[in-house]
């Protein structure tokens, strides 16, 4: 999985059949640091993640095995929304 | 696969059920003579792996197969611990 804090909504009314109700969030990668990497991507929010949370999402085709996104078409699912992240014995970020 | 090494882990009390009792371990993936090469990610863990222990990790949908529920929505999960490389390298150096 990758860390990502989420930076916006996407709102999209024309859009494939399958993704009708689904929450689509833009998720900017961050590194094991809390670092952007500059990589952006739209993914479903499977657990209710709100603006500016840091959350962990998972990307290709285990991205639909989830309940939401079984059969759809996505490669990007939000897992959970962080509440710690240590490395090392460094606690580098806490919610 | 890839080899790597655990250098954290992430804490997530907010997640989607298939998580639950996973245990989320940062992996830095690592060269054959243990130098870092890429960007680390967040990986299920399979084998009670701890930070420092070199390990192998599965990615992609086949991640799911190294956990007792195949349709668990992880890409990466670590799959071995690497007690040592054969032949020999300076990957024993770097323990």
């Amino acid at each position: 999985m990758n860390l990502a804090r989420v930076t916006g909504t996407v709102v999209a009314t024309q859009k494939s059949e399958a993704l009708v109700g689904a929450k689509l969030l833009v998720l900017e990668r961050l590194n094991e640091r809390l670092k952007p990497l500059g990589e952006y991507t739209v993914a479903v929010d499977a657990v209710g993640a709100g603006e500016e949370e840091i959350v962990l999402y998972t990307s290709g085709s285990s991205a639909r095995q989830t309940s939401q996104t079984k059969d759809s078409p996505v490669d990007a699912v939000i897992v959970a929304i962080v509440d710690s992240c240590t490395i090392g014995n460094e606690t580098v970020f806490q919610r | 696969m890839f080899l790597g090494r655990v250098i954290g882990f992430v804490t997530a009390t907010i997640k989607i059920p298939e998580f639950e009792g996973l245990k989320l371990l940062w992996v830095q993936p690592i060269c054959r003579n243990g130098s870092p090469s890429g960007k680390a990610i967040v990986a299920c863990d399979a084998t009670q792996a701890g930070i420092g222990d070199r390990v192998f990790v599965v990615d992609s949908r086949e991640a799911a197969f190294a956990l007792p529920d195949h349709a668990t929505p992880t890409d990466a999960t670590i799959a071995g611990i690497v007690e040592y490389l054969e032949p020999s390298t300076d990957l024993e150096s770097a323990k």
